[in-house]
Order: C-alpha cells, then structure tokens, then sequence
C-alpha cells in the first residue's frame, strides 16, 4: 500500500491512484462545531487528507504598518500581513471576512513603489521549514507549502484592483515596477520552498469571474503569464519533482492552455457554477489535473448528501483509473454547510475505492 | 466636425476607453483627442448638454455593457471606458447643478451587510452611470438602516443589492424584507455570483441579472 505522499503524488501525475485524495478548509464555526463533535480539531486527519501545510518564516520590510499609509486613517481593528497589507474588522455579521486596505492606492510617484518595503525570506532563520518537511516526509504525508496570490493579486493588494489595471492599460511604469518587485520576493520564497523538498508549491492568481475571465488573455500574457513562468522555472531548476497547483476563482477557462505552458500540474478549484468541467477535463484532462471541483456556491451549502454523493462519484469516473482529481469543496466551507454534505463526500470517494 | 460626427467620436472615446489627448491608451488612439476635449468640444460648439451626454457619452458606455455582458471586453476596459464616461462627465457638472440637464434616476447600490466584497457592485456603479443614472454608492457591509436612509434621501430611486457568499444571501433575503415593509414601493434589483432568479423571486425582490447591463435594461426600461 503507498503512503499517502505516495498516493497523491501518483494521482496528481496521472499514473493511477488506491484512493481519491480529499481536500477540504473549514471557516471557524465549522472548525469548532467539528470540535463539539469529535473533541479535537484535526479534520485533516479525520478526513483522511494526504497533505499537511507547512510554512515558512519571513520578516516584515517595515516597522510601523502604519507609516506605509500616508493616505489613509486606518480604522484600529486593522492587521497587517507580511506585505504590510492592512485588514480591518467588518461588521459582526462579517464574522471571518475583513476589508482589505491597499497601501500604494494612490501612489504618484514611481519612488514610492520603489521604495516600498518587501519582506525578507532568509535561509538560515527557515531551518523549521526543512524539519516541517522532512518529519512530514518521515509520516508519509506530502508537504504543501502557501504562496497564493502570486503575482496579479499580490500587486492588486498591494496598489489596488483600479490603480494597478490603469497603470497596466496605460503602460506605466510603476506596474513595471511593483510587478518586478514581487516577482522578486516570490522567486525566493519559491526556491526556499524547493530547496527544503516541499512536495506541492501551491501558486494562484484569481483571474476568473462568475461568467468569464477578470482580463483578456492578451493582457495577462503581457504582465502576469511571464513573472508567473519565471517563479516556476526557479522551484523545478531546484527539484524538478516539485508539483505546481495554481487557484484560480470563477471561469479560468480560456488561461488553462497558458497556465499548463507556464508549467502547472494542478488547477484548482473547477468551479463548476462557472466553468463546465466535464468539458474542461475533455480537453486538459490528459494535460493537467485537478483539486476541488465540488461547489461551495451551490452544491455543497444547498445539495442534499444523496446529491453530492452523486456529483462527486461522477467526477470520480469522469477521470477514471489515471486519476487526476483530488476532491473536495471548490472553497473554504462555510458555516451554512450541512456536515452530512461533508461526510457524503469521504464516503463517496470509499465507496468506489475503499481504503484499508 | 459637424455635431453628428463629434458625438459619435465621443462615443467612440468612450468606448474604446481614450480618456483625453495625452493618455496612451489606447495605443491606437495616441495623441488624438479623448472624451474629455471632444466633449469640451460639444459644449463650445452649442451642441446641448443633454445631447452631449445622451447621444455622446451614454452610447458610448451602453456598447461597453453589452461588450461586457458578451465577454468581448473584460474588467481593464470597463474601467477604462469609467474614466473616460467620467473626463467628459465633468464638463456636464455646471448643466446638472442648474438643471439643464437631468439624470435618469437615482440607483441606490450596496454590498449587503456582512459581505465585503465590492468588484461586481463597483462594476455595476460604473455601467449604471454611465447609462445616465446617478449612482449612490453605500460601499460594502451595509445594514438595512443605512438603505433605508439612502432611500428617504432620494425618494423614487432604486435599490441594488451584491453579496458574493452564499452566507450573506441569508442577509440578503433579511435586507429585501426590511425595505419592502418600511418602503414598500421600492424597486430592488438583486445580483452576485451566488444569486440566481430562483432565489431573487424567493426573497420578493424585483428584477435579477447576471451582468451589469441587464440592471441597465430594466432601469432604463422602468423610466422609458
């Protein structure tokens, strides 16, 4: 029998499969109510997941968050990550979600993004990383490391959806800039992550929208499919076994055929409110593979477990003994879904391979 | 340039996104006139405001919506052609504070409360504008209340509502209650990656579009 590393590097490579690997990331309710149930918190291993995540340590450019604002007063629930991007507490109501601040909204001059403070990713402070893996390695579990928001959200974060598609269609400099920036400090973290065997490098940019893409192909092309290349080719120059899952919201169709260029394994997440995937594996299933697929839209808030028993035992055909699939909901669970639709999709995918 | 031609350019600028003479976008366009001079230009001329903005700007923009609406043009343009709407937009202002010429309405827009999300509702303000209509923008995360309020201040406009989780359709649904008993006459217009026509008719709201262009069709529709 494989270990579960084994299992899902297999089936992410198309070369067969014991047992459908399951993803799932439950909001803070569902992670407490699960505790109420079971005692503990350790879905992962409750549901059978194959991975873990491991992080790296990185330290802020800045010192005050708040002095890389000088255009805005920050309410004082705002947090900063890493980036200095600050987020602030909506209303009760919002519960987990907070408003994003953009720190270079607004900014004139090409000096300011320049000067704008990036993190520092260090090799000699990451030796956790490498004992993340390795004692992952030694369980038998992949290793998948966070660097979402790769390159086009972490420069829309950072600038501003608005301000960052003007500098673009207008061919400013400053996208030049704040772009290269990033793509710097993601090709560091990128090989660090290489470098201390991380099995699974998870990238994304949301470049998909409920009925269509964010931006035309062209434009993408022009700035982001290149930087995205470049953060790839670093990772597999250091371990040509790494594999490359790359998120995308909404309809990422028309970027699949430039994304499997640029190198990714895996997509993720197959919307299937918004892109057909029956359609998307006939055309790329012999090409790429894919993780989610099971709608957090519809599906699994409002389907019934008889109905996501059934989606998720046609997905598990539709790929067939190659594999390709890692199931699980297309995004974070929120609190409104029923965990019997969670429980139908473990037992869905035992059901057609149990697992011993 | 007869005043034909030159509110057909403007339109044209609008949709092509060519804000004014030194923007470089796009590239095609460099150094020609944008919507900002060419409607400078309409004004000087003695064309009227309202024909300006009806037969210049608003097409413009109405061509971007259906665009939009087809997938040929994606976020980029929109915003693009936003900016564009708007350089000539502010040479209308004095004719809108003396009178001359009047918006269609007013929409009243929101991302609904617990929600934070603003991509689609901003889209939308930018389409609805530049259809004519006066936008007021609530933001994201807004209560019933301050709806409510929106509406007592603009009496007769309409209501739009976003959400981009199925947690705060929920919300949704409370926001649409509270409005039709306080302000029972109140159009609503619900929309959101979630929400479907199913659910628009469930809750008692009044008109669900997938895209911006359709809250334009039944605006304009509404006052024709």
């Amino acid at each position: 029998m494989p270990t579960p590393r084994e299992n899902l590097i297999r089936t992410a490579r198309r070369q067969g499969f014991d047992w459908v690997p399951i993803d799932l990331l439950l909001c803070d309710s569902q992670a407490r109510s699960f505790r109420g149930r079971f005692g503990h918190e350790d879905y992962f291993d409750w549901f059978g997941v194959d991975f873990r995540w491991v992080e790296l340590k990185e330290n802020p450019g800045f010192r005050n968050p708040r002095d890389l604002y000088p255009r805005e007063s920050l309410p004082e629930s705002t947090e900063f990550d890493v980036l200095g991007i600050g987020h602030s507490k909506g209303s009760e109501a919002a519960f987990h979600m907070t408003r994003m601040h953009h720190p270079l909204a607004g900014a004139n001059s090409a000096e300011e993004i320049v000067r704008y403070p990036m993190p520092d990713v260090r090799r000699q402070e990451n030796q956790s990383l490498f004992d993340q893996v390795a004692s992952l390695h030694h369980r038998g579990l992949a290793a998948m490391c966070m660097m979402q928001m790769t390159i086009w959200e972490a420069a829309w974060y950072l600038r501003s959806m608005e301000d960052l598609l003007m500098d673009m269609m207008t061919e400013d400099e400053k996208a030049t800039i704040l772009f290269d920036k990033i793509l710097d400090y993601q090709i560091h973290r990128a090989a660090l992550h290489a470098q201390a065997g991380v099995d699974i490098l998870s990238l994304g940019d949301d470049v998909g929208m409920q009925t269509g893409p964010m931006m035309s192909v062209e434009l993408w092309e022009t700035w982001i499919k290149p930087r995205l290349k470049k953060v790839i080719q670093t990772a597999r120059n250091i371990n040509p076994e790494i594999l490359i899952f790359y998120h995308s919201c909404g309809d990422a169709t028309l970027f699949i055929e430039g994304l499997i260029d640029c190198g990714v394994d895996i997509l993720n997440p197959i919307q299937p409110e918004c892109m057909d995937f029956n359609a998307v594996h006939a055309e790329f299933g012999q090409r790429i593979s894919f993780w989610g697929t099971l709608g957090t839209q519809q599906l699994m808030p409002f389907g019934t477990p008889a109905e996501v028993r059934e989606i998720a035992l046609e997905r598990i055909r539709t790929c067939g003994s190659k594999g390709g699939l890692i199931l699980g909901p297309t995004h974070l669970v929120e609190p409104e879904v029923p965990f019997e639709n969670l429980v139908a999709m473990k037992e869905a995918t035992l059901e057609l391979y149990p697992r011993y | 340039m007869n005043p034909e031609e030159l509110l057909s350019r403007i339109a044209k600028c609008v949709e092509r996104g060519k804000v004014n003479k030194s923007s470089p976008y796009p590239p095609d366009m460099k150094e020609q006139d944008g919507a900002d001079e060419l409607t400078a230009q309409a004004l000087e001329l003695g064309i009227p405001a309202d024909e300006v903005l009806r037969s210049g700007l608003v097409p413009g923009m109405e061509i971007v919506g259906v665009k939009f609406r087809e997938n040929k043009v994606f976020v980029p343009e929109v915003l693009m052609a936003a900016k564009a709407m708007s350089s000539g937009m502010k040479h209308l202002k004095p004719f809108f504070q003396s009178g001359a010429v009047k918006r269609k309405g007013v929409f009243i827009i929101g991302t609904v409360m617990g929600d934070l999300h603003d991509i689609g509702k901003n889209l939308l303000g930018m389409i609805v504008e530049g259809a004519g209509w006066e936008v007021v923008d609530l933001g994201i995360d807004v209560p019933a209340t301050k709806f409510m309020a929106a509406i007592d201040q603009y009496p007769g406009a309409f209501v739009g509502l976003s959400c981009l989780l199925t947690t705060t359709m929920l919300n949704m649904e409370k926001i649409v209650h509270e409005i039709k008993a306080g302000r029972p006459e109140t159009k609503i217009l619900v929309g959101g990656a979630p929400v479907t026509d199913d659910f628009r008719n469930r809750i008692g709201a009044d008109w669900y579009s997938p895209d911006p262009q359709g809250a334009v069709d039944f605006l304009n529709n509404q006052v024709a």
